[in-house]
């Protein structure tokens, strides 16, 4: 990210506080929002969220595999995030493994829930096919494109547009196999089952510029802020968790 | 590799690739079989049937994990481990297998094959462009078709990215569409089909007398584009502005830049050219005003001038002999900017005009267009007279220094500054050249018509600047007539 003169860092906080950002929209107005859906026809399902500069891209693949030993009768998702080289020169080889990881984490927790699987947006009993031998194993990525601030939010978005738009094929399984072995599966290639994302949860990240708090910050008002805090909401209205992160380590403001 | 100001890493690779450099490839890889090529910045590169992907392509690309799932199924059994994750250095690893693992898709093989049809989907998203070729070295393919293809590829890609990003309504687009082609069938220049690709041959009459300027060259008699853009035709010169041009500089041009390095006796300055400009310490007046020699002192002082990051506006005042760029900022209208917001555009927008500093009074704001498309819009600031500050005066300076932090910029100061940025973004997504009129008017535009400022960046306002500029260049026309 470039840098920003003490200046236009004034003037920057200054908007702010007069509920005048830099393009002239209110503290708590978002950038327009532009989503599709079905981009990527080899994956099962997939989007592209753009919000102004900020460009992510979810995908959606799943496959068959075994369940966990411990949970028979629960499928497996896994949420990974790519910050790619070409979304900021920082990211350039491993420079963007730290927020890969950071946004991973923190989108898995939102979507999957706590260790118990309490608040979970997807139900991962949904995605078993034959208890205790096959279960569909669902892999989210997320990839970011291009980065003007904002990323938990527009990958949240692109995460729930994918799975809204994903569609999981339709399994036959053979006759009853006994003890250890296989059961025979048959995928189909015609009918697919869609996925039910009523209870997948949306982020909004509110960061802390001065005294007051901003939604959707670009880079150069994240490079000002002092914190955030991102709260994943569902449907319900219920808060799934509470995220508070500190995105760019910014110093912290003295007391005034 | 170019620090901070390169919003494209890619596009070196893309010209390198685009222009048509394949005898050198052919002569580095050789006949043996093909170690990683050149790996341009993660884009693949082919040569004749040779392999090519670039591994680092691999892991951007969503699914690069299944690749060791489809292998097995499809030759029967594993192979070396190098096959194991999309990362070898064989060139085999290919995303493009795994996400297709599971799914099929015709006119491939195990082994990749031209994915034409899932590429073109997702063109134009992609940056980094990776290609699966036909691996089987017996087969004999040539080597251009596959350039010109990847060249095609790459420039509709371009193209689509120039496109207007706006969610435009069916009315609006006919009418952006007619605002268009008025402006096109206004325009004095005679080619209506002016941009062109790569490969892509120039409509030049040959008998008359011309110069072949950059982009351009001679190809079996004709003359033939090697960058992709526009042509441009200056009197006899002909030559091809590429779409993602740099700055070009001349002596004497008005430009804005960004302090990236204060450095011995001099400063090092961002403004979107090849290479940072350099301002000396010579060339900069001191603060007391005097004209003196400059002592190690100053020197010491160069912080207290400019800093890192700050916005500064100067003149290029020449070349060095190496081509970088020296610039001056000697009178009392160029130096630091602050109180305000820097907007980036298309250098070429920016023309050369009698003056590049607009004191708009009505509204009490500055704009600066810098020739190199770095364009500020901030509070006034009034030229002070050097020669009257004196010891007193600049302890005074240092409470008014302390007073700023505390206060900001008027709301309504604030309001008309953010129009006129909003007015340069919505000129510069429409590709019209900046011009301080040409703003003062879109602003009033807006005003005019109530339009909220946030609206600005909508798609009806844009569609209506458009439609007055196609007006008002035909009353300019009829004008002259």
């Amino acid at each position: 990210m470039v840098g920003l003169s003490v200046g236009e860092k004034h003037f920057i906080q200054g908007g702010i506080s007069q509920d005048l950002r830099l393009d002239c929209r209110k503290r708590l107005t978002y950038r327009p929002i532009y989503v599709e859906t079905g981009i990527i026809p080899q994956a099962h399902g997939s989007a592209r969220v753009r919000l102004g500069a900020t460009d992510v891209i979810a995908s959606v693949k799943a496959e068959l595999g075994k369940p966990n030993a411990l949970q028979p009768d629960k499928g497996k998702i896994a949420i990974f995030v790519d910050c790619s080289p070409t979304a900021a020169p920082m990211f350039e080889g491993r420079g963007g493994e730290e927020l890969s990881t950071e946004l991973s984490v923190a989108l898995e927790r939102c979507i999957l829930g706590g260790k118990s699987g309490a608040g979970a947006g997807i139900d991962p009993t949904s995605l078993v096919v034959v208890e205790g031998k096959v279960c569909w194993d669902l892999y989210v990525d997320g990839l970011v494109i291009s980065s003007d601030g904002n990323l938990l939010d527009a990958l949240a978005a692109a995460i729930k547009a994918a799975l809204s738009n994903t569609g999981i094929p339709k399994v036959d399984v053979a006759a009853e196999m006994t003890g250890d072995e296989q059961p025979e599966v048959n995928i189909s290639d015609e009918e697919f089952l869609q996925f039910d994302t009523s209870g997948i949860p949306v982020i909004v990240t509110l960061t802390k510029v001065g005294k007051q708090y901003i939604v959707d910050a670009t880079s150069e008002e994240e490079s000002q802020m002092t914190s955030a805090v991102s709260v994943s909401v569902n449907r319900k209205g219920h808060l799934i968790n509470k995220l508070d992160s500190e995105i760019a380590a910014a110093e912290a403001s003295e007391e005034e | 590799m170019k620090r901070l100001g390169s919003n494209n890493r890619y596009e070196d690779s893309y010209q390198i690739l685009l222009a048509n450099r394949e005898d050198e490839l052919e002569t580095k890889i050789g006949t043996g079989p093909p170690k990683m090529p050149l790996i341009l910045d993660g884009i693949a590169v082919v040569v004749g049937k040779h392999v090519l992907l670039g591994n680092k392509t691999n892991t951007d690309l969503i699914g690069g994990r299944y690749f060791n799932k489809c292998y097995p199924v499809i030759v029967g059994g594993k192979l070396n481990s190098s096959f194991d994750t999309p990362q070898d250095n064989d060139g085999h690893g290919t995303h493009i297998l795994s996400t297709d693992g599971g799914n099929s898709i015709a006119n491939t093989s195990g082994f990749g094959g031209l994915l034409w049809s899932g590429q073109v989907k997702i063109q134009d998203l992609l940056m980094v462009l990776s290609l699966t070729l036909l691996h089987d070295r017996s087969q004999l393919e040539p080597a251009p078709w596959l350039w010109s293809f990847l060249a095609k590829l790459s420039s509709t890609t371009i193209k689509k990215m120039r496109g207007l990003q706006l969610p435009l309504s069916q009315t609006q687009r006919i009418r952006l569409q007619r605002a268009f082609e008025k402006l096109q069938s206004l325009s004095s220049k005679a080619n209506s089909d002016a941009s062109v690709t790569v490969a892509d041959t120039i409509p030049v009459n040959y008998e008359d007398a011309f110069l072949k300027g950059h982009g351009t060259t001679d190809l079996n008699g004709e003359l033939v584009a090697t960058v992709c853009g526009v042509v441009e035709r200056i009197n006899k010169l002909v030559y091809v502005r590429g779409l993602r041009a740099r700055y070009k500089p001349e002596v004497g041009d008005i430009v804005v830049g960004r302090v990236v390095e204060v450095a011995q006796k001099r400063w090092r300055l961002e403004i979107n050219f090849s290479q940072d400009a350099v301002l000396m310490l010579s060339s900069m007046n001191m603060p007391d005003g005097i004209q003196r020699r400059r002592t190690a002192l100053d020197e010491l002082n160069m912080r207290g001038i400019f800093e890192e990051n700050d916005v500064v506006c100067a003149e290029v005042r020449n070349f060095q002999h190496d081509g970088s760029l020296q610039l001056q900022a000697r009178s009392q209208k160029y130096g630091k900017l602050e109180k305000g917001q820097l907007l980036i555009v298309d250098p070429y927008l920016v023309k050369k005009s009698k003056s590049h500093f607009h004191h708009l009074e009505h509204f009490g704001i500055d704009l600066i267009l810098g020739r190199n498309g770095f364009i500020w819009v901030g509070e006034h600031v009034e030229t002070r007279d050097s020669m009257a500050v004196d010891q007193a005066n600049s302890s005074e300076q240092s409470m008014v220094l302390e007073e700023k932090n505390q206060t900001h910029t008027p709301l309504e100061m604030r309001q008309n500054i953010c129009r006129t940025a909003n007015a340069v973004r919505v000129l510069s997504t429409l590709g019209f050249s900046m011009d301080a009129d040409l703003i003062m008017e879109t602003v009033e535009l807006s005003s005019s018509l109530k339009i909220d400022i946030h609206d600005m960046l909508g798609s009806e306002f844009h569609v209506l600047v458009a439609e007055r500029e196609a007006e008002r260049r035909s009353l300019m026309g009829k004008r002259r007539r």
